[in-house]
């Protein structure tokens, strides 16, 4: 397995589905976010949907199969259980991972680890690529009041991952188990011991990145906090061993938010399936009925790509779309990024 | 909206179905040729790459060229680049076989040093070429005659094609790019600022300056330092004159990457393909007179026998499996795209995840 690369796209990876992109033919998205449940046992007070209320809505267990048939039919090579609520919290996920790596494709979860129980990670951890733990304080009391939950659930988390860690060193797998914190004003100063934590509890690596604002949140982190950090990052790599990565996601940092590009052209890479069996463009739109391409629970996932519906909806996002106004950092960011670059050739392309 | 002028880096992200095809382990061809349509030259350039090749009357016949491009074009090649051993514009059929390359539909671009580009040359090529990049390496008549070798007043000539160049591509206008492109030297260094501002006047669409590389079988080096924060400060002076018609560009990748090559297979070799004055075939420029990297000769073999014979294969394989090109010269025209391939071929985890 090649080297853990996460502060960027991978998107060059696949120049198939570039070139496709380039010549207007059609295609499916190469990998698909997944919201389980848009329930969450957490209140994180820098969580990107707050503003949606997590209402408790489930994905049925025969969606959730079914999605993956329409992934394998389509060729849809990846998906990441996350989104909206705490994905764990849908007892049907541990299935939906089997089913995915029956048939090949990859799969990876974000979790708040509290409902990552034992009998979850010896049911799934063979089979998913990577698992990411968010954690925002080595501390149970800042934990608490972070996350929004009672101060116990930290030791919950750390059994939980410790058992997962344990785990895939005893079965030999190859999933990377990571922590992450997202860097806020309250945290800044836990970063070495988030990291010592994670270094502790065996998993593969910690990860910081920067907190992405959604306009329609109020919680707002200084966009240059990270310089408060530089320190505390030189320090903390020094945990690094060959068991264990400190991975700092320098260019994420770097990146103010600002955009160098004016479209959305990334839609069509990545995309979005929410709990109430929508599938959305993009987190800046979740739930806006305007912007649903269709439902799951009405028509499976392929067709609901191949329509006109889902095509016009990119084509007006693409065009009329200010994306200076979007959630900075989203999850198409880097993407775009990069896909705007092929989208405006420089001069005299043919002398590469 | 104006395209960007993209100097650093490598454009063959441009490219995505010959890239796909390469990615998938298939057989591609090349997409841009250099060619040497002489191994004479007027000047002896003091940082020469080919100062070790002796200079010799030698003439590319370029209608075996033409009769080479013709294939290669119809095989996927999309651009022709005239430079090499010796002074391009030395060879007179040259300005002819430029606008018949533009007919068979290919793109094509020039490095020279300027001296034989007179109006009658400019009038022929500049409605023809995508871009042209006269090499003046001094702004000062003095220094300009030690690093090209050339006598006094030879300077004020160059200029003067130059601006009789723009002055052709402006009338019109024409979207050929002509640009003056300097190293950086100890000889020239306190030249430069005065020629930029000389070089705005003109009217040039800009002034690049790069790195001397050094090949390894030639004498001279270079002592500047490019990390010398003095240096450095110089360079980013120089920038503050770039404005929307006149740009600076400094190649600070090839400034910042010159000592280290990160990978030891060239990769790239596929995608370029170099053909010197002898009508020799090489892989790229800077094997040029080795005849172990030689593919074949155009002048008595048609394109597709060079391209499909034993001996290319054998030599293909041979830099594919076994070549470790970390000796070769440092940031050779291949080494932006070898960085971007071998980053590639060694896929980080979870690509599929983008």
């Amino acid at each position: 397995m090649g080297k853990m690369f996460i502060d960027g796209t991978k998107l060059m990876h696949h120049p198939e589905v570039l070139a496709k992109w380039k010549f207007q033919e059609p295609f499916f998205p190469v990998h698909v976010e997944v919201s389980p449940t848009s329930a969450c046992n957490h209140r994180c007070i820098l969580c990107c949907v707050d503003y949606l209320k997590h209402k408790p809505q489930f994905l049925a267990q025969n969606v959730l199969v079914d999605l993956v048939e329409s992934f394998a039919k389509s060729g849809v090579k990846s998906f990441l259980l996350a989104g909206e609520g705490e994905p764990l919290l849908n007892k049907h996920v541990a299935e939906m991972i089997q089913h995915a790596g029956k048939h090949g494709i990859n799969s990876a979860v974000n979790t708040n680890g509290v409902p990552m129980t034992p009998a979850f990670s010896e049911k799934t951890l063979d089979k998913l690529s990577w698992c990411r733990i968010s954690i925002q304080a080595a501390d149970p009391k800042l934990y608490a009041y972070l996350h929004g939950t009672a101060a116990d659930d930290l030791q919950k988390v750390k059994n939980n991952i410790a058992f997962a860690a344990s785990f895939k060193r005893k079965h030999n797998l190859s999933i990377k188990i990571g922590i992450q914190q997202i860097l806020l004003n309250e945290n800044v100063d836990q970063i070495y011991e988030i990291a010592a934590l994670s270094k502790e509890l065996g998993v593969d690596y910690y990860t910081v990145k920067r907190h992405s604002f959604h306009p329609k949140n109020e919680y707002k982190v200084p966009r240059d906090l990270y310089k408060q950090a530089l320190d505390s990052f030189e320090k903390t790599k020094e945990l690094q061993d060959d068991n264990f990565l400190v991975l700092i996601r320098e260019n994420d940092f770097s990146d103010t938010g600002y955009r160098t590009y004016t479209k959305c052209l990334g839609l069509p890479f990545i995309t979005q399936v929410l709990a109430d069996g929508g599938l959305y463009p993009c987190c800046q739109f979740f739930r806006e009925e305007k912007f649903c391409f269709g439902n799951l629970y009405t028509e499976p996932f392929e067709k609901i790509w191949e329509s006109s519906r889902r095509k016009s909806i990119v084509d007006y996002i693409e065009s009329n779309i200010d994306v200076s106004k979007c959630m900075t950092h989203c999850r198409h960011h880097n993407v775009n990024k990069y896909v705007w670059q092929l989208y405006n050739s420089p001069e005299h392309d043919n002398f590469i | 909206m104006k395209k960007i002028l993209q100097l650093d880096d490598h454009k063959l992200l441009y490219h995505l179905p010959v890239l796909n095809e390469w990615s998938k382990g298939n057989k591609i061809h090349p997409i841009t040729v250099s060619v040497g349509p002489t191994r004479t030259c007027n000047f002896r350039c003091i940082f020469c790459a080919y100062s070790f090749l002796e200079k010799k009357p030698i003439f590319l016949p370029l209608d075996r060229l033409i009769a080479a491009a013709n294939e290669m074009f119809l095989r996927g090649t999309k651009s022709f680049f005239f430079s090499g051993d010796g002074e391009p514009l030395l060879n007179k059929e040259l300005p002819n076989s430029i606008s018949e390359l533009y007919s068979i539909g290919l793109d094509t671009a020039i490095n020279t040093n300027g001296f034989f580009l007179n109006k009658d040359v400019s009038k022929v090529i500049i409605p023809k070429m995508k871009w042209m990049r006269i090499s003046i390496n001094a702004g000062d008549d003095k220094a300009y005659s030690k690093i090209h070798g050339a006598p006094t007043g030879t300077l004020q000539k160059v200029l003067s094609n130059v601006s009789n160049a723009v002055e052709i591509k402006k009338s019109k206008p024409l979207d050929c790019t002509i640009g003056v492109q300097s190293l950086i030297l100890e000889e020239n260094l306190n030249t430069l600022h005065l020629f930029a501002h000389e070089l705005k006047k003109i009217g040039a669409d800009y002034f690049v300056l790069k790195p001397f590389l050094k090949h390894p079988e030639i004498k001279y080096n270079s002592s500047v330092s490019y990390s010398q924060k003095d240096v450095v400060d110089y360079l980013h002076n120089l920038e503050k004159l770039s404005d929307s018609t006149f740009k600076v560009i400094i190649r600070w990748q090839s400034l910042e990457k010159i000592h280290q090559r990160n990978y030891n297979r060239c990769l790239s070799f596929p995608f370029f393909v170099d053909i010197d004055s002898e009508g020799n075939v090489y892989p790229c420029g800077p094997q040029i007179g080795n005849s172990q990297f030689c593919y074949g000769n155009i002048i008595n073999q048609d394109w597709g026998e060079i391209w499909e014979s034993t001996k290319k294969a054998d030599l293909e394989d041979y830099l594919l499996t076994t070549f470790d090109c970390s000796n070769c010269m440092p940031n050779c025209r291949n080494d932006a795209v070898n960085r971007f391939l071998n980053k590639l071929r060694t896929p980080p985890a979870h690509i599929n995840f983008i």
